[in-house]
């Protein structure tokens, strides 16, 4: 005790305010270096890199505008996606480097038909969502935080490295909703395309224009879920507004150059009306064009939804056929198979060009995106 | 030890005349005795079964020495098909009910409810428990009545046994295509290694029909137990009559071959087009309409249909009745096919391999001992060498995998898995056979499973709920769950526990 006493009692205050410099600017620094692009900030939460749009409010609040809830964060508050925390005034996300799931997928799996049919993707998929779907299928991962699942570290450069090992020339951010990761998908998006690879996103696009303009530069395809024609279903099962969604859809279509296929997930006595199915798809075609695939994809119980029975099978008929009526000529049912539904029919001849079981390919008769028959091109990015 | 002196080494010539005299002319016990039977069918089955043990004791040239000998057997045999009967008929009413509800949803395929699939199961599975139990225990049974026999005896014995074995198919063309009766002998080795069953002389010989051919060849009275195992075959118990017992088997047979019938039209996904045309193309068939040449060209009427009801099926649909296994609970790829988005599909080894990458010494030794036995259950007992081989690769995949970094190891399990899913050379076998019929214009799986009335009966009343359309009701949007929302603001506390609203 006395040597301690001594030892304490022997500092000058000078050295006490070097010592004590010296630890602070190391910290700083530390902070600064995991701060960028780490796993760890200071306060112990696990987030990474700084949002690129956000506004700093007075008394150290902020305000979010990657998605139109524009949540307003006090210090040491999260967004509603679960994934972005306002730490001393900056917005920092908890999803960089930070992926839950990691596989490899059949890209009829997004559900993309019309892109690259066949071939396989680098699928991430990363904690949180700005939907609270109460059907969701994949509510374990999308209603948590990233750092409370398992997860697995994953850089840009590792996740175009790994794609590349797995001879894999395509990546998906899929499972759960990039717009709660967007700043994590964009860094591997732009890794991916110096790297002269695909990049495709199934998304809800409850996104803000600004946001969605920057992630498309970097995007090949997108698969939009439209999961109602109503604001009220939106509200009610969904948690967000559909107006956003139909904005972003459009701004996909006419502002970028991405190919785009919409899904629109048909849950028994919630969204299986013909007249609003009739009205979605009539504005799909006035808005967007005969061209954009629709996928209509059966329901199956699932986390709040649990007490639903499936979709009937002549429901997805019944949609697909009022899809057709209203003029989409690329139509298709997801969830069953084999299903006439599965396969991709040319709109002029109507001879399947494209035959599938599910997300497996059992026969590709286009000949560089053109029936082979009458030789009409199918819209789409085939090569 | 004792049973070998008794047993005559010079021939069994003598004590078989004597014998076959004694079964044939003093009945073991007196007719009006013997209980009735309760059912027709039954008396005639019965019947059939005592001629066929008869026979075997004739073949045989069973000795009355050998007759006593087997007594002790004979007693432990009854007492089991006793058991047997007990724990079939306190699982047929629950079984019944379980299928009921099931075919019930199954009709509707709109999927099934949990608790009606769990109960379904349940009572299945455990139905098939006892079966295997009971086989597992004649088996041994069998194994120690065989001892009675001489060596002559048993090698007479397995010369029957592979007289009986040659199919139909296989006996047709046995010179033309050996391989055809090598696929055969396969297919019955593995299934036999599958499900271990007894040979024809636990079948015949240990079953209640035959106790009165022993006993009388033996020259004994039947003991109580053997007139009482001979009493529920033929009359059943008082809490369960056999007419009741019969009754309650054939309705089961009945559900659970509507269900198999239900699970494939589900599987299948046929359209309302489909469904009449092989609606129509059955009912020509059985009005004696041939199809159309270019598709039946010069085979035979059955195979000339099966051709017909090919042609309406698209790829897929011809693509899933290949792989079709007719299972009371639909398997996974038609019950709960992966859908669009959906995370984390993982195969059972994909999870042993995510936990045993995590273990090492002796966890992962239990793991791998855990794992064999489940498999063991499923594809037959392995062999000392083959379980140690097995064994080596597990183990060898599971340290590559434990190598691995995490994100290395999510990207590649799925091969990992691949490497040690053990194949199923039984669906192989059964493909390949399947093959080769086709090939020699045999009908195939589209009869075997879709062209019977019972299936097209289901497929009309399936086309008719098609016809019928549907008039969906409208979810009431303000009462069930709600999903959250940011009405009153959307920020998350720091640490995500609970919402701070």
């Amino acid at each position: 005790m006395r040597g301690l006493a001594r030892t304490v009692s022997g500092w000058t205050r000078r050295d006490f305010l070097v010592s004590a410099g010296q630890c602070a600017a190391c910290a700083w620094l530390a902070g600064l270096a995991v701060g960028q692009d780490g796993r760890d900030v200071p306060g112990g939460l696990a987030c990474g890199r700084e949002i690129d749009f956000y506004d700093r409010l007075p008394e150290q609040k902020i305000q979010c505008f990657v998605c139109p809830l524009h949540c307003v964060l006090k210090d040491g508050e999260t967004c509603f996606c679960r994934t972005r925390t306002n730490v001393g005034g900056r917005l920092l996300t908890r999803a960089y480097n930070n992926p839950c799931i990691l596989d490899v997928d059949p890209i009829e799996k997004l559900p993309l038909n019309h892109f690259r049919p066949g071939t396989h993707t680098l699928t991430i998929g990363v904690g949180g969502c700005n939907l609270r779907c109460i059907y969701c299928q994949n509510w374990e991962q999308s209603q948590k935080m990233p750092d409370e699942l398992k997860t697995v570290p994953l850089t840009p450069d590792q996740a175009v490295a790994y794609a590349r090992r797995k001879k894999l020339d395509t990546i998906a951010f899929s499972y759960t909703e990039p717009v709660a990761f967007l700043e994590y998908a964009r860094d591997v998006a732009m890794a991916a395309k110096k790297a002269r690879m695909k990049v495709v996103v199934a998304t809800a696009a409850f996104v803000e224009t600004e946001a969605l303009l920057d992630f498309a530069k970097y995007v090949d395809a997108f698969v939009v879920s439209l999961k109602g024609f109503s604001e009220d279903f939106y509200h009610r099962v969904c948690g967000v507004k559909l107006a956003p969604v139909l904005t972003a859809i459009e701004t996909i279509r006419r502002r970028t150059r991405c190919w785009l296929e919409l899904l629109n997930l048909v849950v028994p006595s919630y969204n299986d009306e013909l007249p609003a199915i009739e009205e979605m798809v009539g504005w799909i075609h006035k808005t967007l064009g005969d061209d954009v695939p629709l996928h209509f994809a059966r329901f199956t119980p699932m986390y709040k939804l649990a007490n639903l029975p499936r979709t009937p099978v002549q429901t997805l008929e019944v949609a697909c056929e009022a899809a057709r009526q209203a003029g989409l000529r690329y139509v298709y049912t997801s969830n069953i198979a084999p299903h006439e539904g599965n396969n991709t029919f040319c709109a002029d001849c109507h001879q399947p060009v494209v035959q599938r079981l599910g997300f497996k390919i059992l026969e590709n008769r286009l000949n560089r995106g053109s029936c082979p028959n009458c030789r009409r091109k199918l819209p789409g990015v085939w090569g | 030890m004792g049973r070998w002196r008794l047993a005559t080494p010079g021939g069994p010539s003598v004590f078989f005349i004597i014998g076959l005299c004694a079964t044939s002319l003093s009945p073991s016990w007196a007719e009006e005795e013997r209980p009735a039977p309760a059912t027709a069918a039954t008396h005639r089955q019965y019947q059939q079964d005592a001629a066929r043990a008869r026979q075997l004791l004739v073949d045989l040239q069973f000795t009355p020495n050998q007759a006593r000998n087997l007594l002790l057997v004979l007693e432990r045999a009854a007492t089991l098909h006793i058991q047997r009967y007990e724990e079939l008929t306190a699982l047929l009413p629950e079984m019944r009910e379980a299928y009921t509800a099931f075919a019930a949803e199954d009709r509707l395929n709109q999927g099934f409810s949990r608790e009606v699939e769990r109960r379904t199961a349940r009572v299945h599975h455990a139905e098939i428990e006892s079966g295997e139990r009971f086989d597992r225990a004649l088996l041994a049974l069998e194994q120690e009545a065989l001892r009675v026999l001489t060596v002559a005896q048993r090698e007479k014995l397995r010369q029957l046994e592979s007289r009986a074995r040659p199919r139909r198919a296989a006996r047709r063309d046995a010179a033309a295509n050996e391989r055809l009766t090598a696929l055969h002998a396969e297919l019955e080795e593995l299934q036999a290694r599958k499900h271990p069953t007894c040979g024809k002389f636990g079948r015949h010989v240990l079953c209640p029909a035959a106790y009165d051919a022993v006993c009388s060849l033996a020259g004994v009275q039947p003991s109580a137990t053997l007139r009482q195992a001979v009493d529920v075959e033929l009359n059943g118990t008082a809490q369960f009559p056999r007419d009741e017992f019969e009754k309650q088997l054939e309705q089961v047979r009945d559900l659970r071959r509507e269900i198999n019938n239900w699970n494939l039209i589900n599987g299948l996904y046929l359209t309302q087009p489909q469904i009449e045309r092989i609606v129509a193309l059955y009912d020509a068939h059985a009005a004696g309409v041939r199809p159309t040449a270019a598709v039946a060209g010069d085979a035979s009427s059955a195979v000339a249909l099966e051709r017909a009801v090919e042609e309406v099926l698209n790829r897929g649909q011809r693509e899933v009745l290949a792989d079709y296994k007719a299972c009371l609970i639909p398997p996974k790829n038609l019950k709960d096919p992966v859908r669009v988005g959906q995370a984390k599909d993982n195969s059972p080894y994909e999870h042993w391999l995510e936990r045993a990458r995590q273990q090492a010494g002796p966890d992962l030794e239990r793991a791998i001992r855990e794992l064999l036995d489940r498999e063991s259950k499923h594809h037959g007992e392995l062999t000392k060498w083959e379980r140690q081989e097995r064994a080596n690769v597990l183990r060898r995949t599971a340290r590559q995998a434990a190598r691995m970094s995490d994100s290395e190891f999510e990207l590649d399990k799925a091969e990992l898995a691949a490497k040690i899913t053990p194949p199923d050379r039984l669906d192989q076998v059964r493909k390949e056979l399947e093959t080769v019929a086709r090939a020699q214009g045999r009908p195939g799986r589209i009869t075997q499973f879709m062209l019977n009335p019972w299936f097209i009966a289901q497929l009309r009343e399936r086309g008719e709920q098609l016809a019928a359309g549907l008039t969906p009701q409208p979810a009431d949007l303000t009462k069930g769950p709600q999903a959250e929302n940011c009405d009153r603001g959307c920020a998350l506390p720091g640490k995500g526990a609970a919402r701070k609203r």
